[in-house]
């Protein structure tokens, strides 16, 4: 099937639009003397509609797209759920840990900042550090599929798009940094959302309607008819849920959306964005799944040439400018997110909350160290996705911090008893533990293999009792997460070792669970957490 | 055996389209927020965001 392309003139045009409609937004709010807290936290009072679709924007990105309809075609039609449904509820969990922080420290502008006032500066800089990484390996993904995307549709080049939409997001973002970039997300929201209402059913009529179901079925085997899929489950849906956790709690993106809504909003928010994303991905998922059915085989045998395949095959150009603008608007909501996110974390936890004395950071200084680092993170996001040097192993370090990383946040921010020791030792032991079985540095074979096993199990205690306990409080998580371990126990044992990645996804959760509660058990005294709302405040008291 | 795969073919085309059935749910959602904010802050004369 031949694969329509976009003319020059119209991708330029359509380029123009958004970027440029995008950057007149944003010329609306922009102010001369724009408030270092407001750069950061838009005023900490931003209503339900901006904040849920910013945080669905956030959540939706390019490679999100893709992989759920990879999920689709490589598992069947229980791919997109193990994709998509996970990646939603964990907005869903976290949401109860959000409202916790925000009301211990209600000005706060990081989840580091407020590590650094709870444990001191080495707990704060780990997540900085690793916020840092992985918000410049998010920018990075970003532009490599945009550059993808423009070459594939456009009679642009890779490297060409690449530039367009690194230089079209800092347009926009650079000046007023949080305020923009979530008042722009509306608006790519909207043009998501409305691509995805009208893409999905067209490409699936189309490619043959209901038809594709009956004629397509001998191109499945038994487990990707399944919507009960093991294959599924164990290889996509355990790993992600795992991954994804981490993700939601480590990620200073999602963390800067709880400091900027309106506390009231916190819930209504968080629902709205996990229905919201979920139905996007899932709905984009189910292309993977027509492309199963149908025996398309992915442009080059990469599953990622998938979505863009199918649009290409199907639609016209009308069509093909919408779902353009659909994964378009995805990278910018994501990387114009990420700028702001690199900019307050050097604003506030390397500058605000280390160099500066206490008390007399420089808010203008602090907005020109924001606007710089966001040039900064621009132009080397741009050489590596230009050089397409190989990004994966700093996706899995970024992904083992946060991982390991969860149980000691989440704890620090309810038992006055954890520590900076604990917290540290727990974080260190939990990422030795990752990369000694994701690396294969330790066979898992024999008593190794029965160690880890146990592990794991406790790891899935954890991640059940986690999400139990933000909703329902400690008795009903830790009975929760007995009850999963006891429940996962005797098919777990002798048999989750032989599924290394998750393997070490569950040990960073049981290891740093296991050494956060033993040390922190040995501390004598509490912690008053009503000192974190004093450590964390504003840095500008001019207008805001 | 064929009514079976038409059953299966009905089912899964719900399945397909109750995304973006949903997604619109949503969207007008985040719309109609969105004005009442607008028009409440417009109305107190303070910006948005």
């Amino acid at each position: 099937m031949d694969l329509q392309q976009l003319s020059l003139p119209l991708t330029i045009c359509l380029l123009a639009v958004f970027f440029g409609g995008t950057f007149f937004v944003s010329l609306q709010i922009g102010r001369k003397r724009e408030n270092a807290d407001s750069y950061m936290n838009a005023g900490s009072k931003v209503g339900f509609g901006i904040s849920a679709a910013s945080m669905t924007a956030t959540w939706i990105w390019a490679a999100s797209l893709y992989a759920a309809a990879t999920s689709g075609y490589t598992f069947g039609i229980s791919g997109p759920l193990h994709y998509g449904l996970w990646g939603a509820l964990m907005i869903l969990f976290i949401y109860p840990f959000g409202k916790r922080i925000r009301s211990l420290a209600p000005d706060a502008h990081s989840l580091a900042e407020i590590l650094h006032a709870r444990h001191g500066s080495s707990s704060q800089l780990i997540l900085a550090g690793s916020n840092i990484v992985g918000s410049i390996l998010s920018l990075v993904s970003n532009y490599i599929a945009g550059g993808v995307l423009i070459a594939m549709l456009t009679p642009l080049s890779f490297s060409t798009g690449i530039l367009i939409i690194a230089g079209g997001v800092l347009l926009y973002t650079l000046w007023s940094g949080l305020r923009a970039s979530i008042l722009t997300d509306f608006i790519q929201v909207c043009a998501m959302l409305l691509a995805v209402v009208i893409l999905v059913p067209t490409i699936f009529y189309l490619a043959g309607g209901p038809d594709i179901f009956r004629d397509g079925r001998s191109n499945l085997n038994q487990q990707q008819l399944s919507f009960f899929s093991s294959d599924a489950f164990f290889n996509q849906g355990a790993p992600y849920i795992a991954a994804v956790l981490a993700y939601a709690i480590g990620n200073q993106t999602i963390a800067q959306r709880l400091f900027a809504v309106r506390p009231d909003k916190i819930k209504a928010t968080f629902v709205t964005a996990t229905v919201g994303y979920g139905a996007t991905v899932i709905g984009i998922g189910m292309l993977g799944v027509l492309a199963l059915y149908l025996g398309i085989e992915p442009i080059d045998g990469d599953v990622n040439n998938l979505v863009p395949q199918l649009a290409a095959s199907y639609l016209g150009a009308g069509l093909l400018s919408l779902f353009f603008i659909l994964i378009i608007g995805a990278m910018a909501s994501t990387a114009d997110s990420d700028l702001s996110a690199l900019s307050s974390i050097v604003m506030t936890d390397i500058y605000g909350r280390n160099i500066a004395r206490p008390g007399k950071a420089n808010p203008r200084l602090m907005l020109l160290l924001g606007r710089l680092t966001m040039i900064a993170s621009t132009g080397l996001a741009v050489y590596i996705a230009s050089n397409r040097l190989n990004i994966l192993e700093l996706l899995v370090l970024v992904g083992a911090i946060w991982g390991a990383l969860v149980f000691p946040v989440i704890a620090s921010f309810y038992w006055p008893k954890v520590s900076n020791t604990a917290f540290s030792v727990a974080v260190l032991g939990a990422l030795v533990s990752f990369f000694a079985v994701r690396f294969g540095f330790v066979a898992l074979t024999g008593d190794t293999a029965l160690l880890t096993d146990v592990l794991s199990v406790i790891g899935v205690g954890v991640i059940a009792g986690l999400m139990a306990f933000g909703f329902w409080g400690a008795r009903v998580g830790i009975l929760t997460g007995v009850a999963a371990a006891t429940m996962t126990a005797p098919f777990g044992i002798g048999f989750l070792h032989t599924y290394p990645v998750l393997t070490a996804s569950l040990l960073a959760y049981a290891v740093s669970a296991v050494l956060c509660v033993g040390i922190s058990l040995l501390r004598p005294d509490n912690f008053d957490f009503g000192r974190l709302a004093r450590a964390t405040g504003r840095f500008d008291i001019t207008t805001n | 055996m064929l009514e079976a795969v038409d059953m299966m073919s009905y089912w899964m085309t719900a399945y397909v389209l109750v995304w973006p059935a949903l997604v619109a749910v949503v969207l007008s959602v985040l719309v109609l927020s969105f004005i009442r904010e607008w028009r409440a802050a417009r109305k107190e004369g303070r910006a948005m965001i």
